[in-house]
């Protein structure tokens, strides 16, 4: 099910209606059957995976609280049975890690994996398993894996205890508006949103109305706009400008869905006065590769980065690299060094997390390339431009510009089929274009995407510089909101793109 | 105090660290840093900065660096 779908907007309206009939420390009760709806609604008998999930985290969870207790109740003196219990620690949260992980395996990553496995035995003349026609994807299991393995880790690490309530826990992993493409949520922060009593809130409705509206606006009139073009031109080997504009489009698209669908996913939750996580912060203001991935997809970097770069970064291995080259390298190759072996990682996690093929990798390696030789060339960049006495804003614009460019490459290599098609796609914009008007979108399609692209950086603008803050809503004043309201509305109905029966089409990021 | 504003200056010069009171959150000091920072205090404070102990609250200012510090000794 759509979160664009009639259907979805029905239930949205349904769970609204008894959420707030009932009395308030049963609420979150009406969000978990609604979310065990739309679950199975949307993927059937695989919500098997997702309690399979579940109940792993809620007696791991346990378990790890139990012996977080044994710890703190023992004497300074009793190290051995200290050790003891941090030993069973590591064991069952390892294995609580390894048995998400699987459940990830045999679903989304089952073909990629036999293939891989396939290519070992190969050396050894080993008969190859087969791959299987139609692969299992129960639904948003990329973005609860991650959750579920934060829940366990935090409580590893003494973040909060476990939930002595499954349904509480089933509530953190189901909660309908975020499991197709996130925000990726912890459980620490949701459980406040959850499990305090709250009142009907309408300005928290009006914030979640304005979100919805904008959302749907980003979708359906810029996004699905742009994907025409993109869909006829990607891979159809043709070149010059007609790729240019395609691989500009596209990274429109994927940022006007991606952000319009979060923009929903939270609206939709902000009806119900429940905050999600942001996952976009104006994007394309980074000046680095760094920042760019601080200001999209934040929640998956923000995961990434304490669940995969903090513990390698500190971990005795890597801290022994960190001394040695601070030991033996000046300050210049000192960083660089130190970051090296933890980034990789970062990286491939992150690129594996997007897709089960070696494309997604090399997608990961992109960004981890440029991370790296951005940390290598900045103390000269530094000195060049401390020399040549240029003003900061100037510097600041070209490395927007510079980052820009290099994400927008990236998007085309995301976009691809394979590594080659993108190096195919690199080689033919040097080649003759056959212009921009035949490829499903007219010259007044260009001008909605140039208006509609206007309006995207817009409202970023304003947001980086603090003029506007959307989380407050779009205006206390009644005349301007209904004006703005209008124009997306009338913009959604006359401009939007429609599928069939009605249905917008569906997003790039729900299929992880 | 000093001591840990000689170890900041070490990863990262020309931030007001006496009177810094964000330094995380304004973004002044990534993560990488962060990693630069911990070795260092390490080192030089003989303590263990582990994962758990890397919460944005505990790198926030000078006076919280040294109350991780001395918490850890």
């Amino acid at each position: 099910m759509s979160i664009i779908s009639l259907k979805f907007l029905l239930l949205v309206i349904c769970l609204l209606f008894i959420y707030y009939i009932i009395p308030q420390k049963y609420r979150w009760i009406i969000l978990l059957l609604g979310s065990i709806v739309f679950y199975y609604l949307s993927s059937s008998k695989l919500i098997i995976f997702i309690c399979l999930s579940i109940i792993s985290i809620f007696i791991i969870g346990l378990k790890l609280t139990k012996y977080n207790e044994q710890i703190k109740a023992l004497d300074k003196e009793q190290k051995d049975l200290k050790n003891k219990y941090q030993k069973k620690k590591k064991r069952i949260l390892l294995f609580g890690i390894v048995l998400n992980i699987l459940f990830i395996i045999f679903t989304k990553y089952y073909n990629f994996t036999i293939s891989n496995i396939n290519i070992i035995t190969g050396i050894f003349n080993i008969k190859p398993l087969e791959q299987t026609k139609t692969l299992i994807l129960p639904l948003g299991i990329s973005y609860y894996t991650l959750e579920a393995i934060s829940y366990i880790v935090d409580i590893y690490r003494g973040k909060y205890s476990a939930s002595k309530n499954p349904f509480k826990v089933a509530l953190f992993l189901l909660y309908f508006p975020k499991i197709t493409e996130g925000p990726i949520s912890r459980f620490d922060e949701l459980s406040k949103e959850f499990f305090t009593p709250k009142k009907i809130d309408f300005n928290s409705i009006t914030i979640g109305l304005d979100l919805i509206v904008l959302g749907l606006f980003k979708k359906m009139v810029i996004a699905d706009r742009a994907g025409i073009y993109v869909n006829n031109v990607f891979g159809e080997g043709l070149g010059g400008s007609t790729v240019i504009v395609a691989i500009i489009l596209y990274t429109l698209q994927i940022y006007a869905e991606f952000s319009g669908c979060i923009d929903i996913v939270r609206g939709v939750s902000y009806l119900f006065n429940i905050k999600l996580p942001l996952n976009f912060k104006s994007p394309f203001f980074a000046k680095d590769v760094q920042e760019f991935w601080r200001r999209w997809h934040i929640s998956l970097g923000a995961w990434i980065k304490e669940y995969v770069f903090y513990p390698i970064s500190l971990s005795k291995m890597n801290m022994k690299v960190v001394m040695f080259a601070k030991k033996h390298f000046n300050n210049y190759f000192y960083k660089f060094i130190s970051a090296a072996f933890p980034l990789l990682f970062v990286w491939l996690v992150n690129g594996i997390w997007h897709g089960a093929s070696y494309k997604y990798i090399f997608y990961g390696m992109y960004y981890y390339i440029f991370m790296m030789i951005g940390l290598l060339i900045e103390p000269l960049s530094s000195k060049i431009r401390t020399k040549l006495k240029i003003n900061v804003h100037i510097i600041n614009v070209i490395h927007i510009i510079r980052t820009i460019i290099i994400v927008i490459f990236g998007m085309a290599l995301f976009r691809s089929t394979s590594i080659a098609e993108f190096f195919n796609l690199i080689g033919s914009i040097f080649t003759k274009g056959s212009g921009i008007y035949e490829y499903g979108i007219i010259k007044i399609d260009f001008i909605i995407l140039i208006i509609g692209t206007i309006i995207l950086l817009l409202i970023d603008t304003l947001s980086e510089f603090n003029k506007i803050n959307i989380e407050e809503g779009f205006t206390k004043k009644v005349i301007i909101r209904s004006l703005i309201y209008t124009i997306l509305i009338c913009s959604i109905v006359i401009l939007g793109i429609y599928g069939e029966g009605y249905d917008a089409s569906s997003f790039i990021y729900g299929a992880f | 105090m000093k001591e840990i504003i000689e170890v900041l200056n070490e990863v990262k010069e020309g931030i007001d660290y006496a009177n810094e009171k964000h330094l995380v959150s304004d973004g002044l000091i990534t993560s990488f840093d962060l990693v630069m920072l911990i070795s260092l205090l390490n080192e030089k404070f003989d303590i263990e900065i582990t994962v758990v102990d890397v919460i944005p609250e505990n790198f926030e200012s000078v006076e919280t660096i040294e109350a991780l510090v001395n918490k850890l000794k």
